[in-house]
């Protein structure tokens, strides 16, 4: 049975030189891959988790901003005002930046962005305004 | 190729009739194992990729939102003043004043993503790249720096602002010669204090306001994590 067993033997070198050829060429790419994938995710992390810090740090600014203007105010909307803004202060505060891949990213920016608006709505922001820093980057 | 020598010298008469056609098979073969090695390459190299592409995003994720926070937060807080002293009706050249300091952050926050976009490809793209790269940030720079300028002469950091815009430019003009690395470190220093001329700016308005003290000491809080950058 010499015939058939070196036939096999025959077909196996070649099909593991196709594997082993391609195998050689896999590793070398996949290093090379593997190089790309880390610059390419980088920047775009970069950018994206640059305008997201951004955005949220923007809506801190504002409501803590406004926090410190009203907490000596007479006014009778005064109250309700501030127990809005403390709500989108603490939302912030627990809004981290340390996990990209984390499932509740997206509804927790959400959530804050509803909040935000709300805070316009309450405080009658012009509308004009809003375009002026919605122009700037920031996105509803 | 080793295995086709070392079955062409075994002897064996099933391949003599063969002989003649070794020469082209074997280049036939040499192409299809090349063939092989590249398309074995190519699917690497997708792989290697999507293996890599999010730990990289993590990555850049978290150094881009910890160098973005700042202005955003400063943004905020001028357009809180803004529509604070629009409901106030004050004074229009206050709120001229902080309509331009509120444009010069979104000028300068488009300015630092441009340069987080570049600085995470810093050390792996080709030389050609960086060149174009390079020249697109310079031309962002002068603008943003004329923009920065233009309400600085009634200003208290005027003389301040001045220097920096010479020192600006002097680095604009390295820029045009040079597009070594160590370039980008300029950049970067230079942008950081752009963000803490800013804050002063806003510091000085909001002094000037006379504002709770809560605020004034939260933008010098700024300006401290800002100047620590660098």
């Amino acid at each position: 049975m010499a015939g058939p067993n070196r036939s096999d033997d025959l077909f196996d070198s070649i099909l593991m030189a196709d594997d082993r050829f391609r195998g050689e060429g896999y590793m070398e790419g996949f290093e090379e891959g593997e190089r790309i994938g880390i610059i390419e995710g980088r920047c775009h992390g970069a950018v994206h988790g640059g305008k997201v810090a951004s955005e949220v740090a923007f809506y801190y600014g504002f409501a803590f901003t406004w926090k410190c203007l009203l907490q000596n105010s007479t006014d009778v909307k005064a109250g309700k005002r501030l127990k809005t803004l403390e709500t989108l202060i603490g939302m912030i505060q627990s809004f981290s930046h340390s996990d990209p891949a984390s499932t509740t990213l997206q509804d927790d920016l959400d959530k804050v962005r509803s909040k935000f608006r709300q805070v316009c709505s309450l405080f009658s922001i012009p509308a004009d305004f809003r375009q002026c820093f919605e122009h700037s980057g920031v996105s509803f | 190729m080793s295995w086709v020598q070392a079955i062409s010298s075994s002897g064996e008469d099933v391949f003599d009739e063969y002989m003649d056609d070794m020469q082209p098979q074997q280049n036939e073969w040499r192409c299809n194992m090349e063939k092989r090695v590249k398309d074995g390459y190519r699917d690497g190299i997708e792989a290697g990729k999507e293996s890599a592409l999010q730990n990289g995003f993590n990555q850049g994720y978290v150094a881009g939102a910890t160098s973005m926070k700042t202005i955003g937060e400063l943004k905020g807080i001028l357009s809180a003043l803004l529509t604070w002293c629009q409901m106030q009706k004050m004074d229009s050249r206050i709120i001229d004043d902080l309509k331009q300091l509120l444009q010069t952050a979104a000028d300068q926050e488009a300015v630092l993503l441009e340069r987080l976009r570049i600085s995470q490809q810093e050390t792996n793209v080709s030389e050609v790249t960086d060149d174009i790269e390079l020249l697109e940030l310079n031309a962002v720079v002068q603008e943003t720096s004329c923009g920065g300028c233009g309400n600085s002469v009634e200003d208290p950091c005027s003389k301040l602002d001045n220097e920096f815009d010479k020192e600006h430019r002097k680095k604009q003009d390295l820029f045009s010669k040079s597009v070594e690395c160590w370039t980008f470190h300029k950049v970067s220093d230079s942008e950081n204090e752009h963000v803490a001329n800013l804050l002063i700016q806003s510091f000085e308005l909001a002094s000037a306001l006379n504002l709770p003290a809560e605020l004034l000491q939260h933008i010098k809080y700024l300006g401290t994590i800002q100047v620590n950058v660098k």
